[in-house]
C-alpha cells in the first residue's frame, strides 16, 4: 500500500488516538468517583469493604466506562437508568438527582440503592453518573435486610421505584423522609446517599472539563467508535473459539425453605463471533430469597465472560454485550416473575451461575477458567451496641475464602466468593473491633481447605467471634454448605461451607446455610469458609510447593501424601525423594517427579 | 560568619550525583557510574573527582565540611529484589495471615493472573504467642512469656536475623510488645528488632503490621551499609554532621534512619521532591509540579507553598508502608514504553518498557518493539547524530520499519501518524499522572509551574502542561543533579504519630494538651539527640480528622504554639470543612467532627547557603544556534523547519520563540509551537505559554 493511499484512508477514518484519550480519561474519572466515595461514607460496607460501583453512562441510557466496583454491579446499572429516562422522559432538567432500588425496575436487590445524576451540557444530558451503593439496611423483617424468611419482595424491605431525589441539586425533603423512615439506620443511609451524591458530582465536574476541551460532537462521536471498538474485540475474541455447544450445570444448597437442591443449567453456543447463553433447564423460581432477576443473571454471564474470553484490558461498556445473547425462560430462578424474593441472588445464586458458565466455558478455554471459587459463608449481625447503645449492622466481612485455582496459577487464599473476584475489601480486626461489639478470637488460614491439584486452590480462614451485647440476632445468607467449589480437569474440589454457634461450647449448634437465630450474650460465631477447587492433576504438582505449602501449613503432612504424593520427612524437613516417586507411580501411574 | 564546604551525594539507578557548595556558595557538580552491588564504591569514586577537583586530599575535603548529605535507595532495592534479612513476626496468636491475607485486597479485579508479591515473612516464621489487648487497651489475656521463649527456640533453630513484634491493639497498650522485645533480645541477641508500638504507634493492624516488617526486613542491610559509610567516612576525616534523607523529604542522622529504616524506603525519589522545594525557594514560585520521566516510569510530585504534600502511607514495591512519604504518583511510561495494539485494534503506550536491554528499536541492540524514543526520534524530536551528545549511534531507519510494521499497517496510517498518535498518547497518561497528585488531591494545575526532570521529559513536557492547564515549565539547569542540591538545603525532619479519639465540640482539651506535651517532649528529645540546637528546633502539630461515622481521615494543620484552646477548635474545624470540600466537592459543617491521629513533626532547621549562579560564558542567541531540521508538530499538521539550539551556548535573558529545539548532551527541549522560552539568572530554561 502506498503511503499515499494510507493518508487517505486515515483522513476518512475517525481518530483512534482521541478515540483512546477520551476513553483513558473516562477510566480517570471513574476511578475518582470510587476514591470520594470510600472516603466521604461512614458505613464500613462502603468506607473499609468497598461494596459499591461507580458508572457512567452515555445520553442513550449505555455504560461507558465501569472500572471501579463489584462485579456484581456490572451490566444492571444500564437498567436503573433506562428506567429513570423512561419514567422521568421530557422531565429530566439540570440539578435533578435520581434514586431506585427495586430489583424488577432496575435494580439489583432492595439494600443496592443507585443514584443517579444527568449531566447536562448545552442544554442536553450527555452523560449520566451512576453511583450504585450496599446499604447496611432498608428495613424489611429482618435487620439488614437479607431475610431467609421472606417469600415476597415486600418483606424483604423499602421498594424505591424511579423517583427524583435531587430538584436544583438540593434534596427533596419529602421524598428523602420518606425513604429513610423506612430503614433502622436513618441517619447513616442519609450521609452515604449524599457521598453517593458527591461521588456523581465529582464525575459531573471532571466531564465538563472533557466537554470544554473536545466539544459534545466530537466527544459523542468517539464515545461511539467506543462502543464500536468494544464490540469489535468482544466479537474478535469469540471468534477465536470454537464453535460448538457447551453445557455447565450448578446447584445452589437450598433456597432456605426446602432442602431440596436448586439447578441452574446453562448451555453456551459458541456461533461465528456471536455466543448465545441459554439458561432452559434452571429449575423454576422457588419459595426463598435466592432468586435472580434477568439483569443480575445476565450481569454473573458478562462476569464469567469477561474474566475468561477477554482479557482484563478490554474496556467494559455497552458494546461488549452486544454480540452476547441471553435467554433465560420466564418463571424460572434465573429470570423469576415479580413479587418473588431476591435479597440473595446478588451472593449466592450469582456465584452459582457464574459457576456454571465458567464450567461451560471451561470444556473450549481450558486454560483461562478457574476451578471454583467460594461462595458467601459470612453473616449479618445486628443488635445493640451496649457501648453507645446504638442500633448495628456488622456484615461478616472477615473470615473469607479461597479462589480457584487455575492452569499456570494456585487460587489467592482469603479472597472471598467468586461473584465479588476480590472485590470486597475486609476490615481490620482492629477497626471492626472498635466499630462493633465483639472480640474477635482468632482469623487465619484454614489448613487444607484448598482444593488440591497441579494448582491447588486457595485457602479459606476460620474466624471467631465472641459477641458481647445482649441479644444479638444473626441471620445466615450464604450456601455452599452442601456443594464445595468445583475441581477442573483432575483438581479435587474445596472444603464445603461450615458455621457453628458456640462451638465446642456447651449450647454448640451446626448453623444452616440460611437462617436467623437469636443470640445471648457471649455466645460465639464460628466459621469455616471454603478454600477453591483445584485445577489439574494433583500428583502432577512440583514436589517443591507442595513441601512449602506443608511447611507453612497450608495443607497436611497427610493431605501432602494422600492428594498429591509428596512424602515429607519433618526432621530435618525434607522431601524423600524416592518415597515420593514411587508413591506417586503406584498411585497415578504419573511421572511427574 | 562564612559557611563551610557541604556535599551532597545521590545514588540513582544509573548515576551517582554529587553537589558541592565551596566556600563561596558556588555550586560544583560532579558525576560518576553507580555501583549496584556495594553503592558506596561509586560514593567514593565521585567524591575522590570532587577532592581531585579541589586539588586537596580526600581527608582534606572531608574535613573542611560541616554537612554531608546522603539519599540511598539500599533499603528501596532491598524490597524490590528480596533479598533482605531473614525475618520472624511474632504476633497475637489467631492472627498468623494478616500479611499474606492483605485485607483480601485486589488491584484489579478483572485480573484472575494478577500476580500478588510473596509475603516478606513465610508463613512458618509467623508465630503467635498468647495474649490479647482490647480497644481500650485494656488486657484481657495477660502475655505467655512461655509462648514468647518458644517462638525464639524456632526463630534461633531457623537463622532468623531479624524479628518483627505486632501485637493487635499495642498502639493502645504497648506492654506486650516490649516484653517480648526483651524475650527476644535474650535468645536473638544479635537480630534487628522492630516493634509496631515504636514504628507505627495507630489503629489498622494490617498496615501496622506491614510497615513493621518491612522496617526489620531491609533494617539489617540499611545498617551495615550506613553504619560502615559512616565509620569509613569519619575516619577518612568527616567530623560534622553525615545526614540520610528520608522518605518524608527530611533528613536524619544514621541512628535514627536505621531504627527507623522504613522511614527511608522512599529516600531516593524523595530528594528530587526536595530538589523541587529548593527551586520553589529559589525561583520564588511556591506552587511547582515535578515530573521526572525516565526510561521506563514517570513520577510526579506535587509543591504546594514551598512543601511537599505527604501522604500518610503507600505502597512500595507491592507492600504497603504506612510511613508519611512525600505523595509521588508513578505510573509505567517512559522513553522506553512499549506501543502495542490490542487484541481489537486499539492503540496502547505502555506499561511494558523496553528498559534499557534491549532497550528502544532505534539502539539497536536487539529491540524489535516500537517505544516512544523510537517514535520522538521519528518526528525529530531526537537528533540521530546528538544521542548522548553524540557518543550513541541510533538507526532511524529500523526504527521507522518497525514502527510502519508493527502500529502504522495495522491501523492504516503513515508512520508519522502512528510516531504522533504515540506521542499523543503517552502524553494523555502522563497529564492523567499529573492529574492525580492536582485536581485529585484538590489543587488546581493551572496555579502551578512544572517542573521537567529526566533527559526526555522536556520533550513532552509542554503537551503535558497544556492538557492540564499549567502555563510555565521550567527545565532546571541542573536536571541530573537536582536531588543531590535538594538534599543540602532539607531540614531534620522527625514524624511521630499517636492515636489520640476525640470530638470536636466536645474536645477533652486537658487530656489533648496533655497528649501534645507527651508526645512533644519525646519528638523534641530525638531532635536535640540528631544534634541540632534548641534555637534551631521547631515542632509543627497536624490532626488527622474526619466526620463522626466516616472510616477515613484528612490531616490538617492545627496551631503550634502553646495550649490548644477552645477557641482554636471552630478554627481547626473551619481548616478541616474547606479541606473536605476542596477534596471532595462538599462539606456539613452542622455535623461533629471525630479526631483520631496526633501528628507532631519536629523540624531542626539547616542553615541555607544561598546560591550564587554559576558564571557563564555570555553569547547571543545567534551564536547559539546550531542549524535548522524537519520536526513534526501536531498544530502544524506536518515537519517544518525548526531551529536547533546548543543549550550550553544559552546564557542569562536569551529569549527563543515556539517552534525550536534545544540540546544538550543529555537533555533536548522541545518548544512547542504555543510556547517561549527563556533563560534565567541560574541558568534554567522557563517556558511559557504564549499569550
Amino acid at each position: 500500500m502506498s503511503q499515499e493511499k494510507r493518508k487517505r484512508e486515515f483522513e476518512g477514518a475517525r481518530d483512534p488516538i482521541t478515540l483512546s484519550v477520551i476513553y483513558n480519561r473516562l477510566l480517570t474519572i471513574n476511578k475518582e468517583m470510587g476514591i470520594t466515595m470510600i472516603n466521604t461514607s461512614i458505613s464500613p460496607i462502603f468506607a473499609e469493604v468497598h461494596d459499591f460501583s461507580c458508572a457512567i453512562c452515555d445520553w442513550n441510557n449505555r455504560i461507558v466506562a465501569q472500572i471501579d466496583g463489584v462485579p456484581s454491579h456490572t451490566a444492571s446499572a444500564m437498567e436503573a437508568v433506562k428506567a429513570i429516562s423512561k419514567e422521568f422522559e421530557g422531565d429530566i432538567q439540570p440539578g435533578d438527582v435520581f434514586v431506585l432500588n427495586d430489583p424488577y425496575l432496575g435494580g439489583t436487590h432492595l439494600p443496592d440503592v443507585t443514584i443517579m445524576k444527568p449531566i447536562f451540557y448545552d442544554g442536553e444530558v450527555q452523560f449520566v453518573a451512576i453511583n450504585r451503593a450496599h446499604h447496611g439496611d432498608v428495613g424489611g423483617i429482618e435487620p439488614g435486610s437479607y431475610a431467609p424468611s421472606a417469600t415476597e419482595l415486600f418483606h424483604e424491605g423499602i421498594r424505591i421505584p424511579p423517583l427524583r431525589i435531587y430538584k436544583n441539586e438540593k434534596p427533596i425533603r419529602d421524598v428523602v423522609n420518606m425513604i429513610r423512615i423506612n430503614t433502622r439506620m436513618p441517619d447513616a443511609l442519609w450521609v452515604d446517599m449524599k457521598a453517593q451524591v458527591a461521588s456523581c458530582r465529582v464525575a459531573e465536574k471532571r466531564i465538563f472539563e472533557l466537554l470544554d476541551k473536545y466539544g459534545v460532537e466530537k466527544t459523542r462521536e468517539t464515545v461511539e467508535d467506543i462502543h464500536r471498538y468494544a464490540e469489535h474485540r468482544m466479537r474478535l475474541e469469540i471468534d477465536r473459539l470454537s464453535d460448538g455447544v457447551y453445557e455447565g450445570e450448578t446447584f445452589l444448597d437450598s433456597d432456605g425453605f426446602s432442602d431440596d437442591p436448586i439447578r441452574i443449567k446453562v448451555t453456551i453456543t459458541i456461533s461465528g463471533d456471536e455466543a448465545k447463553v441459554d439458561f432452559s433447564g434452571s429449575d423454576p423460581q422457588v419459595t426463598g430469597f435466592v432468586n435472580s432477576p434477568l439483569a443480575n443473571t445476565a450481569t454473573c454471564v458478562y462476569v464469567a465472560f469477561l474474566t475468561s474470553v477477554t482479557t482484563p484490558d478490554i474496556p467494559h461498556n455497552e458494546g461488549v454485550y452486544r454480540p452476547i445473547y441471553i435467554f433465560a425462560p420466564e418463571g424460572t430462578v434465573v429470570n423469576p416473575r415479580f413479587p418473588a424474593p431476591v435479597a440473595s441472588c446478588t451472593l449466592d445464586t450469582a456465584c452459582a451461575i457464574l459457576e456454571a458458565c465458567w464450567m461451560a466455558l471451561s470444556r473450549v478455554l481450558p486454560d483461562r477458567v478457574p476451578a471454583g471459587w467460594n461462595r458467601w459463608n459470612g453473616p449479618t449481625v445486628t443488635g445493640i451496641d451496649p457501648r453507645g447503645n446504638e442500633f448495628y449492622v456488622m456484615f461478616g466481612f472477615n473470615g473469607f475464602g479461597g479462589a480457584g485455582g487455575m492452569h499456570g496459577m494456585d487460587g489467592r487464599h482469603y479472597i472471598g466468593d467468586g461473584i465479588d473476584l476480590g472485590g470486597l475489601i475486609a476490615p481490620n480486626i482492629e477497626t471492626n473491633e472498635a466499630d462493633y461489639p465483639h472480640i474477635t478470637e482468632f482469623n487465619e488460614f484454614t489448613t487444607d481447605s484448598c482444593g488440591a491439584g497441579e494448582f491447588r486452590g486457595g485457602c479459606g480462614a476460620k474466624y471467631r467471634i465472641r459477641l458481647y451485647d445482649e441479644n444479638p440476632t444473626l441471620v445466615m445468607f450464604g450456601d455452599g454448605k452442601v456443594h464445595p467449589p468445583y475441581g477442573l480437569f483432575g483438581g479435587k474440589p474445596g472444603s464445603c461451607n461450615l458455621a457453628f454457634i458456640n462451638e465446642g461450647l456447651p449450647g454448640e449448634r451446626e448453623l444452616k446455610a440460611k437462617e436467623s437465630v437469636r443470640l445471648k450474650k457471649n455466645d460465639t460465631y464460628t466459621s469455616y469458609p471454603s478454600g477453591g477447587g483445584g485445577w489439574g492433576n494433583p500428583m502432577a504438582r512440583d514436589p517443591e510447593l507442595v513441601a512449602l505449602d506443608a511447611r507453612n501449613e497450608i495443607v497436611s503432612f497427610e493431605s501432602a501424601l494422600k492428594d498429591y504424593g509428596v512424602v515429607l520427612k519433618k526432621e530435618p524437613f525434607e522431601i524423600d525423594v524416592e518415597a515420593t516417586k514411587r508413591y506417586r507411580e503406584k498411585h497415578s501411574g504419573g511421572t511427574n517427579v | 560568619m562564612k559557611t563551610k564546604m557541604r556535599i551532597g551525594v545521590d545514588i540513582g539507578g544509573t548515576f551517582t550525583d554529587c553537589v558541592v557548595i565551596d566556600e563561596n556558595s558556588v555550586i560544583h557538580r560532579f558525576k560518576e557510574l553507580s555501583t549496584p552491588k556495594d553503592p558506596s564504591v561509586g560514593l567514593y569514586n565521585v567524591i575522590k573527582k570532587a577532592s581531585k577537583y579541589f586539588n586537596k586530599s580526600l581527608t582534606e575535603l572531608l574535613s573542611s565540611l560541616d554537612l554531608f548529605c546522603h539519599g540511598t535507595t539500599v533499603a528501596t532495592n532491598t524490597l524490590l529484589t528480596g533479598t533482605g534479612a531473614r525475618t520472624g513476626l511474632v504476633l497475637t496468636k489467631g492472627f498468623r495471615d494478616s500479611i499474606e491475607m492483605r485485607r483480601a485486597h485486589k488491584d484489579n479485579i478483572w485480573d484472575l493472573r494478577l500476580p500478588v508479591p510473596p509475603p516478606l515473612v513465610p508463613r512458618y516464621l509467623r508465630l503467635g504467642v498468647t495474649e490479647r489487648v482490647d480497644h481500650r487497651g485494656e488486657v484481657l489475656q495477660p502475655l505467655d512469656a512461655d509462648d514468647a521463649e518458644s517462638v525464639c527456640r524456632t526463630f534461633k533453630r531457623e537463622g532468623v536475623e531479624a524479628v518483627a513484634v505486632c501485637t493487635l491493639f499495642s498502639f493502645l497498650n504497648d506492654s506486650h510488645e516490649r516484653a517480648i522485645r526483651e524475650i527476644v533480645a535474650k535468645h536473638l541477641p544479635d537480630a534487628f528488632i522492630s516493634i509496631s508500638s515504636e514504628v507505627l504507634p495507630q489503629i489498622r493492624e494490617y498496615e501496622r503490621q506491614s510497615t513493621t516488617v518491612a522496617n526489620a526486613y531491609v533494617g539489617p542491610k540499611l545498617t551495615v551499609y550506613l553504619s560502615n559509610l559512616e565509620t569509613r567516612l569519619k575516619s577518612d576525616g568527616l567530623s560534622r554532621a553525615f545526614y540520610v534523607t528520608a522518605s518524608n523529604g527530611g533528613v536524619m542522622t544514621v541512628d535514627t534512619a536505621i531504627r527507623h529504616a522504613s522511614a527511608t524506603l522512599l529516600s531516593g525519589p524523595a530528594a528530587g521532591a526536595v530538589g523541587a522545594m529548593f527551586f520553589a525557594d529559589l525561583l520564588g514560585q511556591k506552587n511547582l509540579i515535578l515530573m521526572d520521566m525516565g526510561g521506563t516510569s514517570f513520577d510526579v510530585t506535587l509543591v504546594n507553598n514551598g512543601n511537599v504534600t505527604l501522604s500518610t502511607e503507600g505502597e512500595i514495591a507491592g507492600y504497603r508502608i504506612a510511613k508519611p512519604m512525600i505523595d509521588i504518583n508513578t505510573i509505567g511510561a517512559g522513553g522506553g514504553s512499549i506501543a502495542w495494539i490490542d487484541r481489537g485494534g486499539m492503540l496502547r503506550v505502555g506499561p511494558a518498557s523496553a528498559g534499557s536491554d534491549p532497550g528502544p528499536v532505534c539502539y539497536d541492540l536487539g529491540g524489535e518493539k516500537p517505544t516512544v524514543t523510537d517514535a520522538n526520534l521519528l518526528l525529530g524530536y531526537l537528533n540521530p547524530d546528538y544521542f548522548l551528545g553524540g557518543e550513541m549511534q541510533v538507526n532511524k531507519e529500523k526504527a521507522k520499519k518497525i514502527l510502519q510494521k508493527t502500529v502504522a499497517d495495522p491501523m492504516g496510517l503513515c508512520e508519522v501518524e502512528a510516531a504522533a498518535g504515540i506521542f499523543r498518547i503517552i502524553n494523555q497518561s502522563m497529564a492523567d499522572a499529573t492529574k492525580v497528585v492536582s485536581i485529585q488531591r484538590g489543587h488546581d494545575p493551572r496555579e502551578y509551574a512544572l517542573i521537567s526532570a529526566g533527559g526526555a521529559c522536556s520533550i513532552h513536557a509542554c503537551k503535558i502542561a497544556e492538557e492540564v492547564g499549567s502555563r510555565t515549565v521550567i527545565v532546571p539547569e541542573a536536571a541530573s543533579v537536582f536531588c543531590a542540591l535538594g538534599m543540602l538545603e532539607s531540614d531534620i525532619r522527625l514524624d511521630s504519630v499517636k492515636t489520640f479519639n476525640g470530638f470536636i465540640p466536645g474536645l477533652d482539651l486537658a487530656e489533648f494538651n496533655e497528649v501534645i506535651a507527651q508526645v512533644e517532649k519525646k519528638a523534641l528529645a530525638e531532635l536535640l539527640q540528631e544534634g541540632v540546637e534548641r534555637e534551631r528546633a521547631t515542632l509543627v502539630r497536624h490532626l488527622d480528622i474526619r466526620y463522626v461515622g466516616q472510616h477515613h481521615e484528612v490531616t490538617v494543620e492545627i496551631p503550634s504554639e502553646g495550649a490548644i484552646e477552645s477557641r482554636h477548635l471552630d478554627e481547626i474545624a473551619d481548616a478541616f470543612h474547606n479541606a473536605h470540600e476542596r477534596l471532595y466537592t462538599y462539606s456539613t459543617p452542622e455535623n461533629p467532627l471525630e479526631v483520631m491521629n496526633l501528628r507532631i513533626t519536629a523540624i531542626g532547621s539547616v542553615e541555607k547557603t544561598g546560591l550564587k549562579n554559576a558564571s557563564k560564558k555570555k553569547a547571543s542567541v545567534e551564536e547559539a544556534l546550531k542549524g535548522k531540521r524537519p520536526v513534526y508538530f501536531e498544530e502544524t499538521g506536518g515537519f517544518i523547519d525548526t531551529p536547533v539550539y546548543d543549550r550550553n551556548l544559552l546564557s542569562e535573558g536569551a529569549r527563543i520563540e515556539g517552534p525550536a529545539v534545544v540540546e544538550e548532551r543529555i537533555t533536548t527541549v522541545i518548544v512547542h509551537p504555543e510556547w517561549n522560552l527563556t533563560v534565567d539568572t541560574y541558568g534554567n530554561i522557563i517556558m511559557k505559554e504564549k499569550t
